[in-house]
């Protein structure tokens, strides 16, 4: 009991799809619409922290807008502990984001200036929970001392913290409903390399203390590599590479992984730059509109099949699954 | 005393470092204060009255000539040289046929008729109410002297004590129908902004349409069907008037909408009505506060303009849009127009200046420095 306990994913997604439309013709009927997330689907095992990679305008963040609802997804499932986010109404949705938390990414827009720290902490608290105000103060002090806040701080307003400290501030508000699921959009990267150590190491910590399940985005692999069990690939909307950490970033078989991956500056390696500004320098938003793959003109491998019929996300081995048709 | 918070603590600082708006303020208040006690300035009634031993508080209550030895039973009228001789000489029965002579026996100190008891009236420091007919020859408009400071109007009335009501009169209308169509407007606008989409279409749409009534004909015609009167001007002016602020407002929660703070306190679970009223309004005032002295300015000049074309408060009502009326039909009167010039002057100037460093002390890039 307790193991299917443990081994049922805490969150399911499947086919889930965000589209914008464009604005439609005024001689034509027929409207056209971008799809930033095309069919992504991908679980998350209770405690594990799930890598969400890929280039701006891959459409990572928009897909962690539509699993939390703060973006309307045009359709697919979304299941947090078997119940469906998507077909959530007003009020039990925001129930329901007890249990589901977002780290933003920039600490300096994500904290009303005109609220004080103990106020941005407690919050959530005031607005989900029912606790008296002994209890909620007695929650707000636990976290300060549980992000490395001192509490004479809990009165200063969010410009007199550092980048730092800020993004502290936004992982004890994350975590001041005791949460199932954090979402980490992009947590770390408008912060400097040094504090961005201390925060991933802070999120490792309350993992592994609170057992919490992490969708963590990011598009530094670095990051990825340091924090994640396994690793989803985007590539226009879609995912393309799907393995836990070893595989893919010991033997990456799509041929977009492997240009990421050669794209990380090395110390060792004198870097060909011609030769990867070549591959990513085509605009990766003219071919949208195309039936097959839509790595297609930056691919080395692409054959003229390609071009005519999308690849569909094929297990190679176990647990590692790639979408290309050179591959599989 | 209430105490500030540190936030505003420091909008206080800023205000009072801001020397024009601060004495604007102050002065303002002062002239705001007179005009609330009008009543004990400019009054025909006197403040107190001794009369046979006894204190009368005439600008409070009611009481009949006979309480001081008259003959009606009317309220006496105290401007009434006869009025003042009986209470003055404690009710002498020749007060009815030589009322100045006993009075001046009694103030040299030779009088002395049967059951003589001296009494006094306290005047105010304009004997004048904003209605009453000022008791001095010659033809109407007259010019200002030592009796009235600013002249009388067309109809013998004084000016000084009409300046002093009306004043009163258009800044107690303005707050009122500033603050409530202010609260209206800033709660359509929060709505719109931050619900955006079909809502935001179809209020906007409403709001268009709403704004291109002809404001003042309703006006107009509401009047002369229910008469005119004080509180329907104010209904009707907040009716007309609540679409001011809420383009601004609007505009600001559009923004604000998508700033990431709102969108991570949704993603933490806060009500709608709390992000509106808590996150965002707060970050929107400045804004608002921006445009609140055009709504202002905007109320005042409204009231003054509705006067000035006869289609506004009674007319027996002390107005400063109907001195300017009187203004324009009496040219050869200049204290008419230049008292009604200097009073909006002043009144508008001052009002400007006190919302320019109101809006300054809120400027988070000014409180933060």
């Amino acid at each position: 009991m307790q193991a299917d306990e443990q081994d049922r994913p805490l969150l399911k997604v499947r086919n889930l799809r965000v589209e914008f439309a464009t604005k439609s013709n005024i001689f034509s009927r027929q409207k056209s619409s971008v799809k930033a997330v095309d069919g992504i689907s991908f679980d998350i095992k209770r405690g594990e922290t799930l890598g969400l990679v890929g280039e701006s305008g891959s459409g990572k963040t928009t897909a962690a807008l539509a699993i939390a609802r703060l973006l309307e997804a045009s359709g697919g499932e979304v299941n947090l502990n078997n119940v469906d986010l998507l077909q959530l109404e007003r009020e039990d949705l925001r129930q329901a984001r007890t249990k589901l938390q977002f780290i933003f990414q920039d600490p300096y827009s994500s904290l009303n200036p005109r609220k004080r720290a103990e106020e941005i902490v407690r919050e959530p608290l005031d607005s989900l929970t029912d606790f008296d105000q002994v209890k909620r103060q007695k929650i707000v002090d636990n976290l300060f001392d549980s992000v490395g806040l001192r509490h004479e701080q809990k009165k200063l307003f969010p410009h007199q913290f550092s980048g730092g400290q800020r993004q502290r501030l936004g992982i004890a508000r994350a975590l001041s409903t005791n949460p199932e699921l954090v979402i980490c959009d992009e947590a770390v990267s408008a912060l400097d390399v040094a504090v961005q150590a201390q925060i991933l190491n802070l999120l490792k910590d309350l993992q592994a203390n609170l057992g919490l399940t992490y969708l963590f985005i990011s598009h530094d692999l670095g990051v990825v590599k340091h924090m994640c069990d396994s690793v989803v690939v985007m590539y226009m909307g879609k995912v393309v590479e799907h393995a836990n950490r070893e595989q893919l970033f010991s033997a990456p078989k799509h041929p977009y992984t492997k240009t990421l991956l050669n794209a990380v500056p090395k110390l060792d390696v004198a870097l060909d730059v011609t030769e990867v500004q070549n591959q990513m320098s085509k605009s990766a938003t003219e071919n949208s509109f195309v039936n097959g793959c839509k790595f297609f003109d930056r691919c080395p491998l692409s054959q003229p099949k390609c071009k005519e019929v999308a690849p569909e996300l094929g297990e190679t081995q176990t647990g590692h699954w790639v979408a290309c048709h050179m591959i599989s | 005393m209430i105490k500030l918070s540190p936030l505003n603590q420091r909008r206080w600082k800023n205000f009072r470092a801001n020397g024009r708006a601060f004495w604007s303020l102050i002065i303002f208040g002062v002239l705001f204060a007179i005009s609330l006690c009008a009543e004990f300035i400019a009054n025909d009634k006197p403040i107190l009255v001794k009369y046979r031993g006894e204190l009368f508080t005439p600008i409070f209550n009611f009481y009949p000539e006979t309480r001081f030895g008259g003959d009606f039973k009317t309220e006496a009228v105290y401007r009434d040289p006869e009025v003042q001789c009986l209470i003055k000489s404690g009710g002498a029965i020749d007060c009815f046929d030589i009322p100045y002579e006993i009075m001046d026996e009694i103030s040299a100190g030779s009088y002395s008729g049967a059951d003589f008891e001296q009494g006094w009236l306290m005047w105010p420091l304009i004997p004048y109410s904003y209605n009453t007919p000022v008791d001095r020859p010659g033809a109407a408009p007259l010019p200002p002297n030592s009796q009235n400071l600013l002249g009388t109007d067309d109809t013998k009335r004084d000016v000084l004590a009409r300046v002093i009501y009306g004043f009163r009169l258009s800044i107690l209308f303005t707050i009122l129908v500033t603050t409530l169509s202010s609260i209206i407007g800033i709660i359509m606008g929060a709505i719109q902004g931050f619900f955006g989409g079909l809502t935001d279409l179809i209020l906007q749409r409403v709001i268009e349409i709403w704004a291109a009534v002809p404001s003042l004909y309703v006006i107009i015609i509401m009047f002369a069907i229910l008469g005119r009167s004080f509180w329907l001007l104010v209904f009707l002016m907040i009716l007309f008037g609540w679409t001011g602020l809420v383009g601004v407002v609007r505009a600001e929660f559009l923004r604000a909408r998508n700033l990431e703070y709102v969108r991570a306190a949704r993603a933490l679970g806060v009500r709608d009505w709390t992000i509106m009223f808590r996150h965002m309004l707060p970050n929107a005032m400045v804004a608002t506060l921006t445009m609140l002295p055009f709504i202002v300015t905007g109320t005042i000049a409204g009231l003054a303009s509705l006067d000035f074309l006869g289609f506004g408060l009674p007319t027996t009502a002390p107005s400063l849009g109907e001195l300017t009326l009187q203004a324009k039909q009496n040219l050869q009167a200049p204290w008419l127009g230049f008292t009604a010039f200097f009073t909006f002057a002043v009144m508008l100037a001052l009002l400007v200046f006190i919302f320019e460093g109101v809006r300054d002390a809120f400027d988070p890039r000014k409180t933060f420095k």
